[in-house]
């Protein structure tokens, strides 16, 4: 079973994502997508880090081109660059799309993985949300930061997330008929959360034998 | 297409097999292209004087223009669909596929409307005078309204290169312009439908047609994964901007391109006369193959300095580069002796007209001067493209053609003797600035090198 989780930031997703994997005994991919995708093409993980679930948006992609993770895929006037935004965002889904047949059994967060793997039977996407002021203090203790700047940087960050998402998957991110299971966290807490989807899970299961 | 993202090869094989593999196809796609600006040109320069040839001179602004536009959606659309081919989603590619058509559409139908009602006045500003309006009137006429199909058939190319269909594309560029060469001569001349400048721009839009048709069928094909069908047509906004928001960019470069051509032609013709006007674009059309040469050169070039800049191999990197200057100082440097001591025959191509063929002859020479460092200027240019510093090529790519050259053109015909000799030698003093500035930024850029490999 793949669990693929997608969340807003502070909903404390990755928590519960630790949590149902230990459950199950099997591994989360989340940064480590960085590493395997810097492995796979050779390329130095600087760049696979600055393109992460981000497309640029400033003034200067807006004139030269706002098609690339880090300003430069599109601006370099070639789609097909191998530093394009575009070009990494391949290489990291091909590294999803490896995982998800080696690991028959794994989680992996974000990253479009939902979309990468719309068509692998065996997979379950999921999003997570939390009520702002949850996410708000959740996201100042963890960082150390005043209320309002968290507040500030949750928004700006999901923004990154949902254009990115939007502009590799033509869906919307959020979109509740993108995923088979919406949840917000605020209501059952972290630890509630993840034994819902692992109660999910093993219906599921049960239902396909 | 849905193969690996990021060919490995890039950080293996010999450099120089690498950027013969990766450069001579598009070398071969942009001679067809000179090619075919250059055939028009010599039919109408022979066949109906020195006069209807400086006709064309501002009606290749007007085009690029309206190129620029097409480049906008053509651009956005097959980035797009290039992304939804690389995760199997053909349903989003075909509606960005059917977006595009229908944008094509009105985007062809609109700048042809716009400027079909404001032709004469754009022509003068862009170049004309009262000698050569009407044959620039009875040229454009015809090519605007056929704009909706020379739109949809770059756009179609576009689409198809995006597609895993080069080679399609390719035989597309090569059909339109052996076509081309074929019926300007039999719509153009008396002996045959005896149409004059008129028969030119109906041959390009009917070559362009037979393309287009043929592009159709094999877009309308149901088992091609990529093919227009009903239930692709509906405009969606945000569709829409994605392919504008990536389409600006080249857009805006293009244009940038235009407005030269549009101060160059009335500098000459202020301080010169249609001859002058004249001269130059038979100018351009020269140089331009020698500039292709580069520029394709240069697309071979970027993804194998790009990956092993990503990889951290400095080493190839500067390889690959010197390479590549390499050629593309012969190019320049092959182009500077035929300009030098062939400008005459290279003249002869487009007319026999003495007074126009002394005034190719006198500006060919001045614009050639440094042609030899030109090629390494529009090389390091794209060497910033490819290792992800896009202020620098921009600045770059516009500094030769748009920075430097504006100035100038404004400000040496003030004091030059004779003041058209001003204008001429505007080009190559933009020229040997804008190298400087390269080499500069591109000193600047290898030290760097120098300390990163150290550090690692």
């Amino acid at each position: 079973m793949i669990l693929t989780i997608s969340r807003q930031l502070g909903s404390g997703g990755r928590s519960a994502s630790r949590i149902i994997a230990e459950h199950y005994g099997i591994n989360v991919y989340d940064k480590k997508l960085i590493e395997l995708a810097a492995e796979q093409s050779g390329l130095h993980r600087q760049f696979f880090e600055q393109a992460d679930e981000k497309v640029s948006r400033s003034f200067r992609s807006f004139l030269f081109g706002s098609r690339s993770a880090t300003g430069h895929g599109a601006a370099s006037g070639s789609p097909g660059s191998p530093l394009s935004g575009d070009a990494l965002f391949k290489v990291q889904s091909d590294v999803i799309r490896d995982i998800a047949q080696r690991e028959p059994s794994c989680i992996i967060l974000g990253r479009c993985a939902d979309y990468i793997l719309r068509d692998v039977p065996q997979h379950i996407s999921i999003f997570i949300t939390a009520d702002i002021d949850d996410r708000v203090r959740r996201y100042a203790e963890h960082d150390g930061l005043s209320d309002d700047e968290a507040r500030t940087r949750l928004e700006k960050g999901d923004a990154r997330r949902a254009s990115y998402y939007n502009y590799y998957t033509q869906r919307r991110w959020g979109d509740a008929a993108n995923y088979d299971l919406c949840l917000n966290s605020s209501l059952l807490g972290i630890e509630g959360t993840a034994e819902l989807i692992i109660h999910f899970v093993d219906h599921y299961q049960a239902a396909q034998q | 297409m849905t193969g690996k993202a990021v060919p490995t090869e890039l950080g293996t094989e010999k450099i120089s097999k690498l950027l013969a593999k990766y450069a001579i196809p598009s070398i071969v796609a942009m001679i067809a292209s000179s090619i075919y600006n250059i055939v028009d040109s010599a039919y109408i320069g022979h066949g109906l004087g020195p006069m209807a040839l400086s006709g064309l001179a501002p009606t290749f602004p007007l085009m690029n223009i309206s190129a620029a536009f097409g480049a906008m959606v053509g651009v956005g659309a097959s980035t797009m669909i290039s992304v939804r081919l690389g995760q199997k989603d053909y349903r989003s590619a075909q509606q960005i596929l059917g977006n595009a058509f229908l944008m094509n559409i009105v985007v062809g139908v609109v700048l042809a409307v716009v400027t079909l009602s404001f032709l004469d006045p754009i022509l003068l500003f862009f170049g004309a005078s009262e000698n050569t309006l009407s044959y620039a009137r009875e040229y454009m006429v015809w090519i605007l309204l056929g704009n909706v199909f020379t739109h949809l058939y770059f756009g179609f190319n576009a689409v198809l290169r995006s597609a895993g269909h080069p080679d399609k594309a390719m035989k597309a560029t090569i059909l339109t312009v052996v076509l081309n060469c074929i019926l300007d001569p039999i719509f153009i001349f008396p002996w045959g439908l005896n149409l004059g400048i008129r028969g030119a721009a109906i041959a390009t839009i009917l070559s362009q047609c037979v393309s287009l048709s043929w592009q159709m069928r094999i877009l309308t094909n149901k088992n091609e994964l990529l093919h227009l069908h009903r239930g692709i047509y509906h405009l969606q906004g945000r569709i829409v901007r994605e392919i504008l928001s990536i389409g600006i960019s080249p857009c805006l470069m293009n244009l940038a391109a235009c407005t030269v051509v549009i101060f160059i032609n009335r500098a000459l013709l202020s301080y010169g006369d249609d001859y002058a006007v004249g001269a130059f674009s038979v100018i351009h059309k020269v140089s331009f193959i020698f500039i292709t040469l580069v520029m394709g050169l240069n697309q071979g070039m970027q993804p194998i300095a790009g990956y092993n800049y990503g990889a951290e191999r400095y080493d190839r990197v500067m390889k690959v580069l010197r390479l590549t200057i390499l050629w593309a100082t012969a190019a320049m440097t092959l182009g500077c002796i035929i300009c030098e001591f062939l400008p005459r025959y290279a003249a002869l191509i487009f007319t026999t007209d003495e007074q126009l063929l002394k005034e190719i002859v006198r500006g060919m020479r001045i614009n050639a001067y440094i042609f030899p460092l030109i090629g390494s200027q529009m090389v390091i240019g794209n060497f910033f493209q490819a290792i992800a510093k896009p202020w620098k090529a921009i600045f770059l790519s516009l500094s030769r053609q748009f920075l430097f050259l504006i100035p100038f053109l404004l400000w040496f015909p003030t004091f030059w003797e004779p003041a058209l000799d001003g204008v001429w030698f505007s080009m190559p003093a933009s020229d040997l600035v804008s190298c400087i500035t390269g080499f500069i930024l591109l000193a600047a850029q290898m030290k760097q090198f120098k300390r990163m490999s150290n550090e690692k």
